[in-house]
């Protein structure tokens, strides 16, 4: 069977762009392990996040290159405290706010930026803080896994977005 | 596919600094795992320089962000551009960067074997020449550069490995005339692997040939002629020696006994270009001649000196080697 780079490429990261017969060869046959092996060590370097050290060498040398502050902020742990008293307690009736459904806190491992998310049926509204800095400005949100980016100049209000949001995590990005 | 950033959108958005400072960084990490993958066996040139395999995917990817003298663009973008066929999805575009990457790396090392020997530069362009006349072309295969028959579209199979080449019978690379047409019909008739030959694993090897026997005839270009690498080194070493003389011992830049250990570094230089190339950093050469030299010392001292001592051995030697017809 005839098997071209592209091939070794597809196998590693886009099987379903592989006839099954090549993943099935591929699989099997040991011939191209030392390439695949290449593609695997590629897929798990771009995953992983460049030292500050490698980040200045590459600004020394290419001037065009900033290296970008990035945050990631993983959920908050939150413990609700169970109400001691089982009686049910109605909130007041609004006309205008719509509830939300989920509220999401995230955090950096330093605590230093807390983002929280609301998401409600139908939108959602990202709140950015700093825990150490007053206005935070020019900054990127990317939500994880979806990917998901939002630019704004400055947190005095939230991103207001028209759809749900899930994430797992959220990279905050300055330049 | 898991890899955090999608690239396509980046090469839209570069007008935007976070998107320029993210496929830089992208860049930097194909060529760095390439550069692992495909050259653990030719650390020599790494240990020469003095140059680690993170330096060089940095100077390996920087062309490809550095604007031309008409500053119309990155040559990054240019080769998006013109890329063919040409990209429009996620996997096209780390394909492309994955090809880019891995071709421009290999330059970058052909530039560093080039700049370590000059004999490999010579043999080169004389294999080079056997190639277009003998009706064979170059291509890209994971980024190196293989020998294959003019008819060949794709390499499609696995292709020999540095050991396996390393072991094939110094018979097939005696004869001059014929050595890439005798090499071609042994993998294709006694070999499971493609027909294509690695271009500069075969130079080292011719490389390796030559200076064992000493004398390289060279009867390639349809002249005979003979050149002694003990005679073209020769001269360069007396070239740098006369400069070490003439512009740091009689100037008092070194004393005698600091000159005598530059001398005694050098010869051992120019034995080692004679036997395949300079295989250990500056420092380790200087070392062993002066007890107990520090590196830092070293380099604050010696090796700016003992640098441009080595560029003129070379230079010397390139010079003579494009003086001397083939």
């Amino acid at each position: 069977m005839n098997i071209n780079e592209r091939d070794m490429f597809n196998f590693v990261f886009y099987p379903e762009n592989l006839s099954t017969e090549k993943v099935e060869h591929l699989k099997n046959s040991k011939i191209f392990d030392e390439e695949i092996d290449f593609y695997r060590s590629l897929k798990k370097s771009l995953e992983e996040e460049l030292t500050d050290d490698v980040k200045q060498k590459l600004a020394e040398k290419i001037p065009l290159y900033v290296p970008l502050k990035i945050f990631v902020l993983y959920p908050v742990k939150e413990h609700v405290k169970k109400r001691k008293n089982d009686v049910p307690i109605f909130a007041a009736a609004s006309p205008k706010e719509i509830p939300a459904v989920t509220a999401k806190t995230f955090i950096d491992e330093n605590n230093h930026y807390l983002i929280r998310l609301l998401s409600f049926k139908e939108s959602s509204k990202i709140y950015v803080f700093s825990t150490t800095e007053g206005a935070l400005k020019n900054y990127k949100i990317v939500v994880k896994p979806s990917g998901q980016t939002f630019e704004q100049n400055d947190n005095s209000s939230p991103i207001e977005i028209s759809t749900p949001i899930e994430a797992e995590k959220i990279e905050l990005q300055f330049n | 596919m898991k890899k955090d950033t999608p690239i396509l959108p980046l090469f839209s958005q570069l007008d935007c600094q976070s998107s320029v400072s993210r496929l830089v960084e992208i860049t930097y990490k194909i060529a760095l795992v390439y550069l692992r993958y495909n050259h653990r066996k030719f650390s020599k040139i790494f240990s020469e320089t003095e140059v680690t395999f993170e330096e060089a995917a940095i100077s390996a990817i920087t062309p490809l962000f550095c604007k031309d003298s008409t500053e119309r663009g990155l040559p990054i973008i240019k080769e998006f551009n013109s890329w063919q066929p040409s990209i429009k999805t996620e996997d096209d575009a780390l394909y492309f960067l994955n090809k880019i990457i891995a071709g421009r790396v290999e330059q970058h090392i052909s530039h560093l074997f080039k700049e370590q020997d000059p004999f490999f530069a010579k043999i080169l362009d004389s294999v080079n020449y056997l190639i277009k006349k003998g009706g064979y072309k170059k291509v890209r295969y994971f980024g190196k550069r293989y020998i294959v028959q003019s008819t060949c579209e794709e390499i499609k199979n696995k292709v020999i490995d540095q050991d396996s080449f390393e072991k094939l019978p110094t018979s097939l690379f005696q004869n001059r005339k014929t050595f890439i047409v005798d090499l071609h019909s042994y993998l294709k008739n006694e070999t499971n692997f493609f027909p294509a030959i690695p271009l500069n694993a075969l130079v080292l090897r011719l490389r390796n040939l030559n200076s064992n026997n000493l004398k390289i005839r060279e009867s390639i270009n349809d002249t005979s002629s003979n050149f002694d690498i003990d005679e073209v080194i020769n001269l360069g070493l007396s070239c740098a020696l006369e400069k070490l003389g003439d512009s740091y011992t009689s100037k008092g830049k070194l004393n005698e006994c600091e000159s005598q250990s530059f001398r005694l570094a050098l010869m051992d230089m120019a034995e080692d270009l004679k036997d395949g190339g300079i295989n250990r950093g500056l420092y380790d050469y200087l070392n062993q001649h002066i007890t107990g030299l520090e590196k830092t010392s070293y380099q604050n001292k010696y090796h700016n000196i003992l640098e441009y001592l080595l560029k003129v051995m070379k230079n010397t030697i390139c010079e003579k080697l494009t003086n001397e017809r083939f």
